[in-house]
């Protein structure tokens, strides 16, 4: 099985290459993706309907996961699942209570939100709610199975990038919030363009600090965020430790 | 005490004196518009400002050669293969004259000339007497010896202690390049060789960058600041606490373009209020006719409570801005009103903590709420015990007055660095070298860490929620910086330096650090070598051409050839040079911001063409100057929240009351540091030493130069003494003074100026360290460097930043036959 396939696009072979996945879900030792599960690898509008023209709702960010309920000709009709702080309905995040940012919803699909539970978090006394939003359209080239390409890409964009005027920072030295802003200000010092700051900022959120790995499984055929074991080193000294 | 300068001012100003002969920078109304003309001048300047840039003598020959430094982009003239003056380079708005001092710099006495092992390092290695580091005679070996030995080193305390008993110094501020940077170069050689224990965090801004990323979810101190054009339109007033504008903005990590200067000409021209809050006139207060506060050092928390409080019980503050874009102010009022302690924080309060009178407290309250307020933190605010508090408070003011996000309002924590507030050029940005992933995973918080880490193997400490366990390090290495004169507490350095079975350095200069090594390895300057850079940090308007301008003196190396030949020792040459030399390095930088360039439809010529031009310039966008710092979070906060987990400016951190520092409370909340004038140390040592940063250095740089002779009184370094202070102890203006404590003492020259207040003396850090017992630990420093008496203290548990200026000391007339100042010749050697 390759393991980094470059990116397997939806098609009209849909239904053939998700057996496939599921055969060779069962036979690979790693859990498979369930076969309408994808994930975005481009940002895209909302569509509501499967044509270039059709009125948008809202935009989707990189790598949020979704499921595929039809395809139609080069689009797919989605389902996904996020978090929202009640009293701000524009913006749809990954986990409760954190801020990894998936969509940002214009009037008409905030109309189509469907409240599926409400939580207060207990250190900031937000109310958030988990909502789900199905039945737009977007183009099957802004989706894909398989992250571990461009979590890969970004995962050395960061190491190569971030390391030239300070040390490198442990992914785990900041939170999921504090993320984008850092890279905000660090990044105008950089050669890295919007799309590789934004992918990374995906990456560097679904590590961060406080991300808990069971709580926040990452999509699309990509291993957990934790753990970040330092590799074996020989003879470490005595008294010697890592954090 | 509140005195007013505004009036008396002379018109010959400190820009000029700065600006020295030849400054192009004077042209401030024009570029940077006042309101008047703001709308249409800068389109038109922008052309005028290229061709300005084009202004030096004819095309670049072998005889005048562009390249850069952290005081600017110069053109280095020679002649017969000796480097003899220095030009500014046109696009610098306003060169500094220490670039003045760069070709002596290249041959001064003090140079390394050819690698050099401690005697009894050579002869016993690893079981050498480690007490005679610092004192004992070098002798000279071979290149091939060397690289050997230290090859030899590192794999040997590898094999027996592992990668983690490296440790890879900090990251100093070494030279400009996109290359030759030195600290990451070693990094990068050890990363490969499977990795070493690292530093985390910065040893400038430790407190501040791990305090705000908890109250407004970012480090604030590098971030792109409201644009000075914005600032020159809207503000009425603009409040500095400890920040030094006019000094600091001199030097850059990259090539600095100076744009502070002329913006700076623009507020005086306008006329725009300032306040400085400062023990020290500073050189920007007077410049800009500010009113001086001078309170005492470490009480900003308590004068920005009893400011608070004003704003509060006069109802000046701005409750719907808290409403919607705070949290936590509630508990936070509790304690400004003292209903959670018992002590409202009133300005008679603070009026006997900070020695300001509680009427000019007020008066300051109620100027901030008038207009639109600016207020610009420096850093030496959290170079202290506590120091996360004041950046805090700071940010808290700014939300009570309610003008974060508005143009020229709000506060900035970046303005007195790099020309923060520059707008920035829409550009491609240079890579560079990297030093990539390290394996091992431990890094300690370095602020105050290094002789905690080596005096305290295994010892763990707090550091933001976390635990950090020191390791037992065996082997010091050091590239690109000068540990002896930045640590605090040298004598308690001193003593931690004794532990590591090996101390290697690379320096141009036989500094302390290099002196107190077991191998030193010569370096070049920037001027011995190619490389590239941007200009400058927060516009990146040009990329330049860095140019060898003369061949390596002596033996001198590039710590990229070094890091090269360690790494082909070690058995992974070809991966540290990824099969590129030096030029094939500096082009693919080049090419790959080409690349960029083409994305951002931006013209770039090919690399030959560049490098035999110098630089490539870019255009800065309008919108650049109307950027507005949290502009987009104060019109949509749903849309744009701060990194925080509420999303907002929290001035209550649930986060931090979870993690139950004693010394670091949930607010921000005044906390009496380790020692200041109200403490009962002050009985023993009754002055407060504050240590800025240098007028004429970057740090310790520059001072094996002649440009000393500016500043030094007596040979040693200036201290900043107030009249009365001085004539209490019969010091006269000039003596030679010796400055002391628990912990060490100095040498230093008195400068009797009523521009630092009573009970407040200021020595700038970054003389060179001069013992009159080499080696020895509680040596005194005939010279002047400051940290012989500082403290190595963590600023608290979240932090663990250092606290430079916590410091009480006294001082007294020098005795007897005044010692000659050693720090700049080189050690004994054979």
């Amino acid at each position: 099985m390759k393991r980094l396939i470059a990116r397997q696009r939806l098609g009209g072979v849909l239904a053939r290459a998700a057996l496939a996945l599921t055969a060779l879900g069962l036979l690979a030792s790693a859990p498979q993706p369930a076969p309408d599960r994808y994930c975005t690898v481009e940002t895209t509008a909302l569509y509501t309907a499967p044509q270039a023209k059709a009125p948008t709702c809202g935009r989707l960010e990189l790598a949020v996961p979704l499921r595929v309920l039809e395809t139609n000709d080069g689009w797919a009709r989605v389902r996904l699942e996020g978090w929202q702080l009640q009293d701000a309905p524009t913006v749809l995040y990954a986990l409760e209570g954190v801020r990894i940012r998936e969509a940002i919803l214009d009037a008409c699909a905030q109309a189509k939100l469907q409240v599926l539970k409400t939580v207060t978090d207990e250190d900031t006394a937000q109310v958030w709610n988990r909502v789900r939003l199905a039945g737009f359209w977007v183009p099957e080239e802004a989706l894909s199975r398989d992250l571990r390409n461009p979590w890969a890409t970004a995962e050395a964009l960061y190491k190569k990038n971030c390391s030239a005027c300070h040390a490198l920072h442990d992914p785990a030295q900041f939170t999921a919030n504090q993320w984008p802003q850092v890279l905000k200000s660090m990044t105008s010092r950089t050669p890295l363009d919007k799309t590789q700051v934004a992918w990374i900022t995906k990456y560097l959120q679904y590590h961060a600090k406080g991300i808990d790995p069971d709580k926040a499984p990452l999509p699309c055929g990509l291993t957990p965020a934790k753990p970040q074991n330092p590799p074996p080193e020989p003879a470490p000294p005595a008294g010697s430790g890592s954090r | 005490m509140g005195s007013k300068h505004r009036k008396g001012m002379e018109r010959r100003t400190f820009l000029k004196t700065v600006l020295g002969a030849g400054a192009a920078g004077l042209v401030a109304p024009a570029l940077l518009g006042s309101r008047a003309s703001a709308q249409t001048a800068p389109a038109a300047n922008a052309a005028a400002r290229y061709a300005r840039a084009l202004d030096w003598a004819g095309p670049l020959t072998p005889s005048t050669r562009l390249t850069a430094s952290h005081w600017g982009a110069f053109l280095a003239q020679v002649e017969d293969g000796k480097l003899v003056g220095v030009k500014p380079f046109g696009g610098d708005r306003a060169p500094v004259p220490m670039l003045q001092a760069l070709p002596g710099r290249v041959y001064a006495r003090s140079r390394i000339q050819y690698p050099m092992v401690r005697e009894g390092f050579l002869k016993k290695g690893a079981k050498s007497d480690r007490g005679m580091r610092g004192a004992e005679r070098f002798v000279r070996v071979s290149w091939d010896d060397a690289l050997d030995l230290v090859a030899g080193e590192l794999a040997r305390v590898k094999a027996n202690y592992g990668n983690a008993s490296i440790f890879a110094g900090s990251l100093d501020w070494h030279s400009v390049g996109k290359l030759h940077n030195a600290p990451t170069l070693l990094r990068r050689m050890l990363g490969l060789f499977g990795g070493y224990t690292d530093n985390t965090g910065d040893f400038s801004v430790q407190a501040a960058m791990t305090i705000l990323p908890h109250v407004t979810g970012n480090i604030e101190v590098y971030d792109q600041q409201t644009a000075w054009p914005t600032i020159i339109e809207n503000t009425d007033l603009i409040v500095l606490f400890g920040a030094d504008l006019m000094k600091n903005n001199q030097i850059g990590w990259t090539p600095p373009d100076h744009y502070a200067y002329p913006a700076l000409a623009a507020v005086k021209e306008r006329g725009i209020e300032v306040i400085s809050i400062d023990p020290r006139l500073t050189d920007t207060a007077r410049y800009l006719g500010a009113d001086w506060v001078a309170l005492r050092p470490n009480t900003d928390v308590a004068l920005m409570l009893a400011i608070a409080h004003t704003l509060y019980t006069e109802k000046l503050h701005d409750e719907a801005f808290l409403k919607r874009y705070t949290v936590g102010f509630d508990r936070f009022l509790d304690y400004l009103l003292g209903r959670s302690d018992g002590q409202p924080k009133t300005p008679e309060w603070a009026a006997k903590i900070t020695e300001v009178p509680a009427a000019t407290i007020r008066d300051l309250a109620r100027r901030m709420a008038r207009g639109r307020t600016l207020l610009m933190g420096g850093w030496a605010i959290q170079r202290q015990d506590h120091g996360e508090q004041a950046p805090w408070m700071l940010v808290t003011l700014a939300a009570m007055l309610g003008q974060i996000g508005l143009p020229g309002g709000g506060f900035g924590f970046s303005y007195h660095y790099a020309s923060g507030g520059a707008p920035a050029a829409n550009a491609p940005v240079l890579s560079g070298i990297s030093a990539g992933e390290n394996p091992v995973k431990t890094a300690i918080p370095f602020a105050h860490g290094v002789s905690d880490l080596l005096l305290n193997p295994g010892k763990t400490v707090d550091y933001n929620g976390e635990k950090v366990t020191y390791p037992d390090v065996k082997l010091v290495y050091w590239a690109g910086g000068n540990p002896f004169s930045h640590q605090m507490d040298k004598n308690r350095l001193i003593r931690a330096w004794q532990r590591p079975e090996v101390t290697i350095v690379h320096d141009i200069f036989w500094t302390s650090s290099a002196k107190f090594a077991d191998i030193v390895l010569p370096v070049t300057t920037t001027l011995e070598r190619n490389d590239i850079d941007n200009m400058s940090e927060y516009t990146n308007q040009y990329i330049l051409a860095m140019h060898k301008a003369v061949d390596p003196l002596f033996e001198a190396r590039s710590d990229f050839e070094i890091f090269a030949e360690l790494s082909d020792r070690l058995g992974f040459g070809e991966k540290f040079t990824e099969g590129k030399d030096e030029m094939g390095w500096i082009r693919s930088f080049y090419e790959e911001a080409r690349k960029q360039a083409k994305a951002m439809k931006l013209a770039m010529p090919d690399f030959d063409t560049f490098w035999e031009t110098g630089y490539v310039a870019f255009p800065v966008p309008e919108s650049a100057k109307r950027y507005v710092r949290y502009g987009d979070f104060r019109k949509d906060p749903d849309l744009n929240p701060l990194g925080t987990p509420s999303g907002k400016i929290e001035i209550y951190s649930r986060t931090i009351e979870k993690f139950g520092y004693d010394d670091c409370p949930p607010h921000p909340t005044w906390l009496e540091p380790a020692e200041w004038l109200g403490g009962a140390k002050a009985k023993r040592y009754p002055l407060h030493l504050v240590s800025p940063h240098p007028k004429y250095r970057l740090h310790s740089q520059l001072d094996n130069t002649w440009i000393r002779d500016w500043y030094e009184v007596h040979e040693r370094e200036p201290v900043w003494i107030h009249p009365d202070d001085a004539r209490a102890r019969g010091i006269a203006h000039g003596d030679v003074v010796r400055i002391f404590n628990d912990r060490g003492a100095l040498l230093a020259g008195a400068y009797v100026t009523d521009r630092v207040r009573r009970g407040v003396i200021a020595v700038h850090e970054g003389a060179w360290y001069d013992p009159d017992e080499p080696g020895k630990p509680g040596a005194l420093c005939k010279h002047g460097n400051v940290n012989t008496v500082t403290m190595d203290k963590g600023t608290s548990k979240l932090a663990q930043g250092n606290v430079a200026n916590t410091v009480l000391v006294e001082i007294e007339k020098h005795t007897g036959p005044v010692p000659r100042v050693t720090a700049f010749e080189p050690p004994a050697q054979g």
